[in-house]
């Protein structure tokens, strides 16, 4: 009988030292079509929500919807899982989705975790309106116009083609392979970039931009408290540049063969221009084949 | 009453009351001639077919809005590494650029000192949006890494706006 007791006992302990290192996940999904129109438009209104948006050829609109809820307790989990909610409607040319914490109580507080995973395939010319808080935007594959917000987002957009216009605070943004116009909006937030193509005119403050294998046309940076490396793909002679840090360093050429403090210029052959104005951080270019004489 | 028995023994097309064995077998036999038909009962289809709709309402349902449960590993984010009170350094040091700015300083209304003051407002809305977003989603890693961004943010601002009182 002892043994026995001593089992059950043994096995109560496991139990209870499972359940304390383990999260119980309840998680909900839900498929939806939406018809699509050459024209319209796609406005997706996201509050910690996980988005991966992927351009196909189809012509609809598919969404899938991932509600999670996390808990130590499987009930609590269940319980909590009831808070999320999402609206999905189109009216017009505009199809909209949005998420939100739908509890009756305002100030309703969880003791789990709360989340939304959404994977959403839309046609490639489709235009988008991205507004995202506290979670992860990836898009890729989209050629339509595009306007991107994050707020604590981090947010990746590869494979794209067409203007996009991007805005983040406190988020880092990471692009791969755009061609196109670029409208950069960035507040204490990151900018890392590979293959771009295309004019840029950017308004940044208190973060890093790095662009490898930028091929510039026209390039113009009004920034605060922004260091800047750049590598352009063109010869660095055929470039016009204004460039001016207040409190950095310029540094020119791969190897480095023109250096300044506060300001610099060149006219170069072509019509790609670089102009970038920053304070207390440095400008580096790097490139191929520049002659300049040394400032 | 025996003139009625006879009568009705009389009459022909009374109701036969007695048959012989082979009158019987001969009866039977000339039933089983033709085909016989199975009849199912109506009240089996119904069942059928009630079973068959509830099964695909049951399929339906589940497939759709099921919840799903599942384990993960247990990763916490305590509110104590970047905790939302702001009885520390930081609060000494806005009250200092208060009380300094109360003073009249002439660099309180430079545009410089104004745009930075401006930001620490910004920071200090942020968190408070942050804090509503936490009490309804819950604290993870996303939300402990926004809220160590706001505090360094909240930080550097304070530190260069002291910085440029003192100077």
């Amino acid at each position: 009988m002892k043994r026995l007791v001593f089992v059950i006992f043994c096995w109560q302990q496991f139990i209870v030292a499972e359940a304390q290192d383990v999260l119980n996940v309840a998680s909900q999904k839900f498929e939806k079509k939406v018809d699509y129109r050459t024209g319209d438009v796609l406005l997706l209104q996201l509050e910690k929500a996980n988005l991966t948006l992927s351009g196909w050829d189809k012509d609809h609109f598919h969404f899938e919807i991932l509600l999670k809820s996390k808990h130590k307790s499987r009930a609590k989990a269940i319980e909590e899982l009831a808070f999320l909610k999402y609206s999905l409607s189109k009216e017009g040319d505009t199809a909209r989705f949005y998420n939100f914490f739908g509890a009756s109580d305002k100030f309703q507080k969880v003791q789990g975790i709360l989340g939304l995973d959404l994977i959403i395939h839309a046609p490639k010319s489709s235009k988008l309106v991205v507004k995202n808080a506290y979670g992860t935007t990836r898009v890729q594959e989209m050629e339509g116009g595009t306007s991107i917000y994050g707020k604590f987002v981090e947010t990746e957009v590869n494979h794209f083609r067409g203007p996009l216009s991007m805005t983040s605070i406190f988020g880092s943004v990471h692009l791969t392979d755009h061609e196109g116009d670029l409208l950069l909006d960035l507040s204490r937030a990151d900018l890392t970039a590979k293959n771009v193509r295309g004019d840029i005119v950017g308004k940044t403050s208190y973060g890093k931009v790095s662009i490898a294998s930028i091929t510039a046309d026209q390039v113009i940076f009004d920034s605060k408290r922004t260091a800047f490396e750049l590598d352009v793909t063109q010869t660095l002679n055929k470039i016009n540049f204004d460039l001016s840090t207040q409190f950095g360093k310029i540094e020119i050429g791969t190897p480095i063969n023109a250096t300044a403090s506060g300001s610099w210029k060149f006219d170069g052959t072509s019509a790609a221009t670089i102009k970038i104005t920053t304070t207390f951080s440095p400008i580096i270019i790097q490139g191929k084949s520049f002659n300049a004489q040394k400032p | 009453m025996k003139e009625i028995r006879e009568k009705i023994n009389q009459w022909k097309g009374a109701p036969q009351t007695s048959w012989s064995q082979e009158e019987l077998w001969r009866s039977i036999e000339s039933g089983l001639d033709g085909e016989s038909k199975r009849r199912i009962p109506f009240s089996f289809l119904r069942l059928a077919a009630s079973i068959v709709m509830v099964l695909g309402l049951l399929w339906w349902f589940a497939d759709r809005n099921k919840i799903t449960l599942e384990k993960e590993p247990l990763t916490e984010y305590r509110q104590d590494d970047a905790s939302f009170s702001s009885i520390d350094v930081l609060s000494e040091g806005k009250r200092f650029i208060t009380e300094a700015c109360l003073k009249q300083l002439a660099i309180c209304t430079s545009p410089s000192f104004k745009v930075l003051y401006a930001e620490l407002i910004q920071v200090e809305e942020e968190k408070i949006a942050l804090k509503e977003i936490v009490n309804q989603y819950g604290q993870d890693e996303a939300s402990t890494k926004a809220l160590i961004q706001l505090k360094n943010a909240e930080s550097s601002i304070t530190s260069e706006l002291i910085s440029m009182i003192s100077s």
